[in-house]
């Protein structure tokens, strides 16, 4: 055993190197002579192999490791950097669709104008058919113009049914338009009663039969829309096809000059002005559709303008108004000394410190604005001294239009909220009117008739509104006005006698909601 | 992930790290073991033992990589495999003399039953013949590590541990 053991070690000397020429040289020849040696040679030789091989494998395996680690890794990275690329990509697609907010106006007065696109979440442009003129030939009763010339738009037009009671005391409510004597001569631009304002160029008018271009004078006819109460007198909703819209106001115009109707041309287009006091995003414009019975509202325009602007002398000069951006319009007039005005978005800057640049002198080749920019925040005179700002002054969405007729400017509500049937229960009568007024927003809906129910479709559960409703029965007005919240459950109407004053009391009271 | 830099951390001593290098080369041997008949498992053991084939190679200092080493580890690769399948006759003896035959890899296979009798091996008398073997400790050096009470006892454990090697490689054998 020792022996053995002595030779193992001998073996180990030899393969290690630790034998001297001598011990060597008597190895080897042993190895050719002794057989037992030699094959515990191999053995030990091949052992030591398995050896190495188990440490090598080792080396291996925790190299296989730490590859597959680096593979993972790897992967992680990438798919990590995919996936914050697509979130940046959605968070900035979400952010260019709602419109600029305003930055601190100061010495960025210039730069923000010039890059001053006011971008809106664009839908596909809903192309303007081209329809049956709106404005028919005036009829007999020319009193009463709106009343006819609406008689396509309006519920009930005289050749379906006999108009119920409340139909003739809708008819016998609508507000009177505004008239307005237009020369074609010049631009004009005209501001109704309620701060609308159209802005028309000089020879924009054709006479709808002949086509030509109609000179002189004309008469156009506006009816304003903002109030609650006039809605409903006009028997009027906010529905689009059946998507809700939240309306910033309802236009109607017609014009004519003398028994001849006219009509825009095609080349031109009005300028609308929408007044608001409380500017909300994505307002578009619609027009006016009848929907056989209902007034249906369809988009033609999504694009709220936003004028050229220019850089002056350092200083920023607009054609028009600019939404959305500070910066400055002017004015200017040969005689009078310089005014200025400043444009703003609906925030309105207190304090705000501008170095008006002095500029002396008429300004050749500016394009001079006919009245005030109505989007003002605040106004200096001459003397750079702040005047206080005007109820007068205040902001409008911009809009231009190729038609006459129903312009509405509205928006739609998307509600997150689940769109729900809501029923109201009316019992028996043939002669109710119901619509839903949004208490948040000012959109009426008008309700359908099924069976003893009037019924209003997809509207936004959980949402608070007015059930307004009146009925005639056996010569007696009757309304209800039920605040309630939508939901799956029936709203019963509870109706109380009026008197036709203390009707048309409530329906003014309307707007104090 | 060249060449050269492998080559270097073989030189360096780096073999982890070679070998770390060489693993990025394995995904396309792997679909070459795929491709003629074998597992997943297979190609590992394959790219294990090619990758042995070649370590051992490069230890020789007469061997002469000409091609690159994917291209050696490929064919390296081909003929494990196909004297695994050959063993193992589940293929047809077709090209095998067509190979370039490893001489390395079927002394190899010589030292595979040495290597497993070794790893069958209780873990104390791996680490005292590892130490021995591969970290080249005197005796004295590996009592103090494997706290035995003198290089005399270190040196008859490792010769009890021998013995059971041998022990493990009969058994194997039969």
């Amino acid at each position: 055993m020792k022996n053995h053991i002595q030779n193992i070690e001998l073996v180990n000397q030899y393969l290690n190197n630790e034998l001297n020429n001598s011990e060597r040289e008597s190895f080897t020849e042993r190895l050719t002579e002794d057989n037992e040696f030699k094959n515990l040679f191999d053995e030990q030789s091949s052992f030591i192999e398995g050896v190495k091989r188990y440490v090598l494998k080792g080396e291996i395996k925790q190299a296989y490791r730490t590859y597959k680690l680096y593979k993972l890794l790897k992967i992680l990275g990438v798919t990590l950097l995919v996936v914050s690329l697509i979130i940046t990509f959605f968070s900035l697609i979400k952010k260019s669709s709602d419109t600029i907010t305003i930055d601190k106006p100061t010495t960025e007065i210039f730069s923000t104008s010039s890059s001053n696109t006011v971008k809106k979440a664009t839908l596909s442009e809903a192309t303007i058919k081209s329809v049956d003129p709106i404005v028919k030939t005036i009829e007999s009763n020319t009193d009463t113009p709106e009343q006819t010339s609406t008689s396509e738009v309006l519920i009930v037009p005289d050749n379906q049914k006999n108009t119920t009671e409340i139909e003739q005391l809708y008819s016998s409510l609508k507000k009177q338009p505004e008239v307005f004597q237009i020369n074609t001569a010049k631009d004009t631009v005209i501001t109704c009663k309620e701060g609308t304002l159209i802005k028309i160029k000089a020879n924009s008018f054709i006479d709808s039969k002949t086509n030509q271009i109609i000179k002189g004078k004309f008469q156009l006819k506006v009816t304003e829309y903002y109030k609650l109460s006039d809605i409903i007198k006009a028997n009027l909703t906010t529905l689009a096809n059946d998507a809700i819209l939240e309306t910033g106001g309802m236009l109607y115009m017609e014009a004519s000059q003398n028994t001849t109707i006219c009509q825009l041309s095609s080349k031109n287009t009005l300028k609308i002005e929408f007044p608001y006091e409380q500017r909300k995003k994505n307002m578009k414009l619609f027009k006016g559709e009848k929907d056989h019975d209902l007034v249906n509202w369809k988009l033609i325009n999504n694009k709220e303008i936003t004028p050229k602007t220019e850089l002056i002398n350092g200083v920023l000069l607009t054609e028009e108004p600019i939404i959305d951006t500070l910066s400055y319009s002017f004015i200017t007039s040969l005689n009078n000394p310089l005014k200025e005005k400043v444009i703003a978005n609906d925030k309105f800057q207190e304090g705000l410190d501008l170095e008006i640049p002095s500029v002396k002198g008429p300004m050749k080749g500016l394009k001079i604005l006919a009245t005030d920019s109505l989007l003002v925040n605040s106004k200096y005179d001459n003397k750079k001294n702040r005047v206080s700002i005007n109820k007068n002054d205040i902001s409008h969405y911009i809009f231009s239009a190729s038609k006459l007729g129903w312009i509405n400017c509205d928006r739609f509500i998307n509600s997150k909220k689940t769109k729900i049937k809501f029923k109201v229960k009316v019992g028996k009568g043939a002669d109710i009117d119901v619509k839903m007024i949004f208490k948040n927003f000012k959109a009426v809906l008008p309700g359908k008739i099924e069976n003893e129910n009037y019924t209003f479709s997809k509207v936004p559960i959980d949402e608070p509104v007015l059930i307004y409703a009146i009925k005639f029965e056996n010569g007696q007005y009757y309304i209800a006005l039920q605040n309630t919240t939508i939901s799956n459950k029936k709203s019963p109407l509870i109706f109380e006698k009026v008197s036709l004053p203390k009707l048309k009391e409530k329906i003014n009271k309307l707007n104090s909601l | 992930m060249n060449d050269k830099k492998i080559l270097g951390f073989f030189e360096n001593g780096q073999r982890e790290k070679a070998f770390k290098e060489l693993y990025t080369l394995y995904p396309r041997i792997e679909k070459l073991i795929l491709s003629k008949g074998g597992q997943k498992q297979d190609a590992l053991d394959v790219f294990q033992e090619a990758l042995i084939v070649l370590y051992k190679n490069l230890l020789k200092s007469d061997f002469k990589l000409s091609s690159s080493f994917y291209t050696y580890l490929h064919s390296v690769s081909r003929f494990i495999w196909s004297d695994i399948q050959k063993k193992n006759k589940k293929t047809n003896y077709e090209t095998l003399h067509h190979e370039e035959s490893f001489q390395e890899y079927l002394d190899e296979r010589k030292y595979q039953f040495a290597e497993k009798s070794f790893s069958e091996l209780g873990e104390r008398c791996k680490q005292l013949l590892l130490l021995f073997y591969h970290q080249k400790m005197s005796f004295k050096n590996i009592a103090k590590a494997m706290q035995f009470s003198s290089d005399k006892v270190a040196k008859n454990q490792k010769y009890k541990c021998l013995a059971k090697a041998k022990a493990n490689f009969n058994a194997i054998q039969s």
